[in-house]
């Protein structure tokens, strides 16, 4: 037995005292930490499914929209646009692709969009079984898809109309699931892909023969960043689509969120800040009761530095446990949230490990311990043991 | 052997106390008689090295305390000295075996298990290794206050009123136990009380 383990002894044996502390600490700890694993997984998904599209084509209306709904498939497109018209824009030397992107339909809330081969290739997509679309109604379906609705390669679908659950049914089509894609932890995880041509079969009731083609969107990636400076500006005031750029929409997303991000992440100070006070006035009132036991210590042959080592290892220790369960409470909320009350699918992928940013919330709570402890130990420090001891 | 020699000592706003000299050679005891605020306490403190007298010598085993710093009084009355309380003091969190090994451990003397486990059956307490002491009887939590002055194998023994909250089986236990250590270590004992069941305990005694 020494001052390292009686610090130890002295918290983890008065769970009563020292447990509050704790608790105030971890919930301040937890809401930090979740707050960072989420807008780590957000960033890194936000990144992974710009993939390489630098610019997307589509019809006017909101550019976030367009972004949200074109790259990230959370939201509904703004309108289409015709596909002969977009084809005569992208044909220019300084664009390296365009992939067309159309939906409309869904199967389980899984989207289904009819674009070109090309697109697997924006997200670095591999095949884990079966091919790439080749005949009309044919799909290539992503790895999250064949894992949640249990399709296999052969099995055949309808698609149903919209993007929610309740839309129409197209059973005049069925669909037949050709290959599944290797988890790219990007938005392709969550798509069904087939062909642009497919997509127009389906609604070819809806299409009046003299109609040009349509789609939703295209996606550019330019040659080089020339490209970036000239195109947007020519398309968004010479003709009737509009350009928006994902890197700076996602920016702009990014502020707006981090801006709530902050606010909760103020609040979690301010709860640690308040569980660094619990711990002060724990040492403080066990000074009180310990006033002959740390007296006692100094008889026994410990110095003062010993004794103020003492208190103040045992308010880091508090603050450091009460760390650790803040990380644990921080994953298993996470798990819960995302297993029992969100369905979304572009949440799936968030990652639990330790992420380096975390680091500054254990200096943060170390800090918290030190400055916690600085009245005790000094208190500790004025005790006069013989005093205390003889005065019984 | 312990030297004292025109020993003074003044506490705030009070008149000066001048102690009688003392000396004891290895194996003997004395026994300090007085009534409450004669000084007796302040005797012990001033042998023990927790406080610093106006005047005066105290050397034991030829060390003179005068000589040493505060820290290294500090050192020396953990090897050296074992001190009984008039009222016992634990560490609340720490079980008897533990109590026992952080005493030591600070004193800066061997952590042996076997030691702790000896003095503890010598004391009648091999039942309660485990045990928390405010769980112990008084008795048993005097009988415990000895063993951790006993297990340093100190080469002097302060006991202040070592028996003023006994009955008389748990008396006759607790100073049985401690003239039986000092004949087998060898060890000097002095007892401050004022409780007429022990005062005639040793041939050597002063009065305050």
């Amino acid at each position: 037995m020494n001052i390292n383990k009686l610090s130890l002894v002295n918290v983890i044996r008065n769970p009563v005292d020292t447990s509050v502390s704790m608790i105030l600490m971890s919930l301040g700890v937890a809401i930090i930490s979740m707050m960072l694993l989420i807008s780590n997984a957000t960033k890194n998904q936000l990144e992974s499914n710009l993939g390489g599209v630098d610019m997307v084509i589509g019809a006017k209306g909101s550019p976030i929209q367009v972004i949200l709904s074109s790259i990230f498939h959370i939201d509904n497109p703004t309108g289409n646009i015709s596909l002969p018209e977009v084809k005569k824009i992208v044909n220019d030397p300084l664009i390296q692709s365009a992939v067309p992107v159309s939906f409309g339909d869904n199967y389980k809330n899984y989207r289904i969009v009819g674009t070109s081969k090309e697109f697997p290739d924006i997200y670095s997509a591999q095949l884990k079984s079966g091919k790439i679309w080749s005949q009309n109604l044919e799909v290539t379906i992503g790895s999250s898809v064949a894992q949640k609705t249990k399709l296999k390669i052969g099995d055949k679908f309808y698609g149903s109309h919209g993007l929610g659950l309740d839309g129409h049914i197209h059973d005049n089509y069925d669909y037949v699931v050709v290959g599944i894609f290797e988890q790219s932890n990007s938005v392709l995880d969550n798509l069904i892909l087939t062909d642009t041509q497919s997509v127009w079969m389906i609604h070819s009731n809806d299409i009046a023969d003299n109609q040009d083609k349509m789609i939703t969107s295209m996606l550019v990636k330019f040659k080089s960043p020339i490209g970036l400076i000239q195109i947007p500006r020519k398309i968004n005031s010479n003709t009737t689509f509009q350009a928006a750029l994902p890197s700076m929409e996602i920016n702009r997303m990014i502020d707006l969120l981090g801006f709530g991000i902050s606010t909760i992440n103020i609040i979690a100070l301010l709860i640690i800040v308040v569980s660094g006070v619990s711990i002060f006035l724990n040492l403080y009132n066990s000074l009180r009761k310990r006033r002959f036991e740390l007296a006692l210590i100094r008889v026994y042959g410990a110095n003062k530095l010993q004794l103020m080592r003492l208190i103040l290892q045992e308010s880091i220790l508090i603050s450091f446990f009460g760390t650790l369960l803040g990380f644990a409470i921080s994953r298993l909320t996470l798990v819960v949230i995302l297993n029992v009350f969100v369905d979304n699918h572009n949440l799936d992928t968030i990652s639990l490990s330790f992420i380096d940013s975390e680091i500054v919330i254990v200096m943060l709570a170390f800090i918290v311990g030190i400055f916690a402890s600085i009245i005790p130990v000094y208190k500790a420090y004025k005790i006069d043991a013989i005093k205390t001891l003889t005065n019984a | 052997m312990l030297e004292v020699k025109s020993l003074t000592f003044t506490h705030e706003g009070q008149n000066q106390i001048c102690f009688p000299d003392i000396s004891l050679s290895n194996n003997e005891g004395l026994i300090v008689l007085g009534n409450s605020g004669s000084g007796k306490t302040t005797l012990i403190n001033l042998i023990a090295g927790l406080i610093k007298p106006d005047s005066g010598d105290i050397t034991l085993n030829q060390t003179k305390y005068n000589e040493l710093s505060l820290d290294d009084l500090d050192i020396f009355r953990g090897k050296n000295i074992g001190l009984i309380f008039q009222k016992p003091h634990f560490i609340r969190n720490l079980n008897v075996l533990e109590n026992l090994s952080l005493s030591t451990h600070l004193s800066r003397n061997k952590v042996r298990r076997e030691i702790f486990e000896e003095t503890l059956s010598e004391v009648g307490l091999s039942a309660k290794v485990n045990v928390r002491p405010n769980e112990l009887s008084e008795g048993e939590q005097q009988r415990l206050s000895i063993a951790m002055a006993l297990v340093k194998e100190p080469s002097i023994i302060l006991a202040d009123e070592p028996t003023s909250s006994l009955d008389d089986i748990n008396c006759n236990k607790v100073i049985n136990l401690l003239k039986a250590f000092s004949q087998k270590k060898g060890c000097k004992l002095i007892i401050v009380t004022h409780d007429s069941r022990i005062k005639d305990l040793f041939k050597k005694k002063i009065s305050l």
